[in-house]
């Protein structure tokens, strides 16, 4: 495993991670799915300072807490627009987005490579 | 139309097919460069004569030595036919307001990002994309990021950041201005569209310690999870994901075609800015006739 990686990059997985479960998670939790090579310790502070800025909610569960993301309606609404524009982005080219949609024929191309079953 | 207008514009538009449409394999840093300085050049060249033709057309060949100088930059001596010459100013306005809505599209798509890293959308529609600015923010959905487990993620992250580092939306943009005014440009800005999304697939392959498979599976499942959302769009360009995933985990391109690719590319790269400077014959002679005057 590298030695090092940025603290920002942590920052990001965290962030997608709180986001992506929907229930509030626990240091251990968070500590278990994305960076079990790290300390505990470093995800903690990581949740901390998140929760600092004013990203992260956090609740008392057991001795310690649970944090689940913050969202604010306005930050809600400006990325709901944005998200509109992207999709355009795809079509128009301005924009670099991750992956593009698929044909039928690529649909049936991934879903084998995956080893998902055909429908 | 003359000769010298006709000639460079035949050879670019022609140049331009034969690299965006020809089986060349290419690094993807090379393919990056390479396509980006054709298109903006072959845009560039027809872009002049367009403008130059209609300006000359407006103005009329007798009166262009009383007007101001930048007018007289206009690389024209010979007259202009009414058909080219309406012809021609057609084609400025219409490049005009194609390039003008590109511009106005990427404003838009980047506003409000500024100051932020990372941007998690909360809606179920899967969306990941890299909106440039200082630092440049990673924009992307919580539908994405569930459809993916923690390492796909990274592979999402290191991709779009790949794409930040590298500052690919300068590229993207010109070739979107290039498209506005060539539409014939299209198949080479997609292939130059390609290209970045390989160095980021690399990048981000580097990032998560080599694993070729990893990144390949993260690709194939946001690009199932978009279309499921998206329904099936037939033939539209998905080919790029199997592209890159085949590239990713595929058998590798043989050395040969590898350097038959960068060879052809080279070569017509060359070509290119040759044929375009040809332009610079015109501004030969208005030195020319400047040092008379």
């Amino acid at each position: 495993m590298a030695a090092r990686r940025p603290i920002g990059g942590l920052e990001d997985e965290v962030m997608a991670y709180v986001w992506a479960t929907m229930t509030p998670a626990t240091p251990a939790e968070v500590h278990q799915a994305i960076a079990p090579e790290l300390a505990y310790t470093t995800v903690m502070t990581v949740l901390t300072r998140l929760w600092g800025k004013g990203l992260l909610n956090r609740e008392p569960r057991g001795r310690g807490f649970a944090y689940a993301p913050v969202r604010t309606e306005a930050e809600h609404k400006a990325d709901q627009m944005r998200s509109t524009l992207a999709e355009c982005g795809d079509r128009d080219a301005v924009l670099s987005t991750f992956v593009a949609s698929l044909g039928e024929q690529e649909v049936a191309l991934l879903r084998e490579l995956l080893g998902y079953d055909e429908p | 139309m003359s000769f010298e207008f006709v000639l460079p514009v035949l050879a670019l538009l022609g140049l331009a097919v034969v690299l965006g449409v020809g089986p060349w394999e290419l690094s993807p840093k090379h393919a990056v460069r390479a396509l980006t300085v054709v298109a903006v050049t072959a845009a560039g060249t027809v872009g002049l004569v367009a403008l130059a033709t209609a300006v000359g057309f407006v103005v009329g060949p007798a009166r262009r030595a009383d007007l101001v100088a930048w007018c007289r930059i206009v690389p024209l001596h010979h007259d202009v036919g009414v058909v080219e010459g309406v012809a021609s100013l057609a084609a400025t306005i219409a490049m005009a307001l194609r390039v003008g809505l590109v511009l106005w599209r990427l404003r838009q798509a980047t506003r409000g990002t500024s100051g932020r890293r990372l941007s998690i959308v909360d809606t179920a529609q899967p969306i990941a994309y890299a909106a440039p600015g200082r630092p440049g923010c990673v924009v992307v959905s919580t539908g994405l990021l569930s459809a993916l487990d923690p390492r796909e993620r990274k592979v999402v992250f290191a991709h779009e950041r790949a794409h930040l580092r590298q500052g690919h939306h300068r590229h993207l943009a010109l070739g979107s201005v290039a498209v506005a005014i060539v539409p014939f440009l299209k198949p080479l800005v997609e292939r130059l569209r390609l290209a970045t999304e390989r160095c980021a697939d690399e990048e981000a392959v580097t990032v998560l310690d080599g694993d070729r498979h990893l990144v390949a599976t993260a690709i194939a499942k946001a690009a199932l999870a978009k279309t499921a959302f998206n329904g099936v769009v037939p033939a539209i360009n998905g080919g790029s994901v199997v592209a890159r995933i085949n590239a990713l985990i595929g058998t590798p391109p043989s050395a040969w075609r590898g350097r038959v690719g960068l060879a052809v590319m080279t070569v017509g790269t060359l070509s290119v800015v040759a044929a375009g400077s040809v332009q610079v014959h015109h501004l030969w002679r208005l030195a020319g006739h400047i040092c008379q005057g």
